[in-house]
């Protein structure tokens, strides 16, 4: 549930308050920053699609409907930028990337003492779209039908790429 | 303090169970999401900078709203100009260019459709 400050908030900002957008964005976007990390397990590319979602959440705010949480709302946004962003981007450039990303944060994760720096690998091993259903249903705990409203997917499409990326986990984990 | 969003019972309602090995494996996918979290320091923003950006938004909004409007009013105008000409000028033209102005959204609408059933 929206607690009634959050709720004033979107109310003010939807009739243009732009002091009321501001605290909003700003109370989001550490959380935003941290879900695209999860899902491009690249840093610099999770900011600037978080700026990115913020300025499309400026756009649009009036569209906000209030039918799921303003952090789904949000978290919808920056999924289908990411999308959009694999789509454009040559996939042997995407896959370079992220290597060399990931081998940063293997190191920084290494420094740091963290365990579970083999999952982050098998993570990048998925294609993007099964990573991304994977951390909504498993991580942030969605359903299918919510995970396929944010994705604009079938249902059953949803479940397919769950159950496939989980699958391939597995199999990355045990190589 | 962030908020936790992550949802404190996991939704498997529409799932089933999950089997033992794959519960392990959510909790490694966890475990592992939650040391990514701690690895990548992502800091509050800070008011003064956060303020400063979304002014910078602002007028990155204005400039896209305006350059949008003069596109549209250019197409348009160009549109309608081509259109008037070819109705007054060549009603051959014109019928041709309006038929293909109706089959082309419906070729991109097919096209769609048929890629999401791909899919």
């Amino acid at each position: 549930m929206q607690n009634n400050e959050e709720i004033r908030l979107i109310e003010q900002a939807q009739k243009g308050d732009g002091q009321a957008l501001q605290l909003l964005l700003q109370r989001h976007y550490t959380f935003l920053v941290r879900y695209l990390v999860k899902i491009t397990l690249q840093p610099y590319l999770a900011e600037d699609l978080a700026q990115e979602t913020m300025l499309r959440c400026m756009e649009k705010i009036r569209l906000y409907n209030g039918q799921t949480q303003f952090s789904t709302w949000m978290m919808t946004i920056a999924s289908r930028l990411f999308i959009d962003y694999t789509r454009k981007q040559k996939r042997e450039r995407r896959l370079l990337e992220q290597e060399q990303s990931l081998r940063k944060l293997k190191w920084q994760g290494q420094q740091a003492g963290e365990a579970g720096l083999e999952m982050w690998e098998a993570l990048a091993s998925l294609e993007e779209e099964q990573r991304l259903a994977v951390i909504l249903k498993h991580y942030y705990g969605y359903a299918y039908d919510e995970i396929a409203a944010m994705l604009n997917i079938p249902a059953g499409t949803a479940k397919s790429r769950v159950h496939n990326g989980l699958k391939a986990l597995r199999k990355e984990l045990e190589a | 303090m962030m908020k936790d969003y992550r949802k404190k019972v996991p939704d498997d309602s529409d799932d089933g169970k999950l089997s033992q090995e794959d519960q392990q494996l959510v909790e490694m996918l966890r475990s592992g999401l939650d040391a990514l979290d701690k690895t990548v320091s992502v800091s509050e923003p800070d008011p003064a900078a956060f303020a400063r950006q979304m002014d910078m938004n602002r007028s990155l909004i204005h400039r896209k709203f305006i350059r949008d409007l003069l596109i549209f009013l250019v197409a348009a105008l160009s549109l309608l100009g081509a259109m008037g000409l070819a109705l007054f000028r060549l009603p051959v033209l014109f019928v041709i260019l309006y038929a293909a102005g109706l089959a082309f959204p419906m070729l991109l609408v097919r096209k769609e459709h048929e890629r999401v059933r791909e899919e």
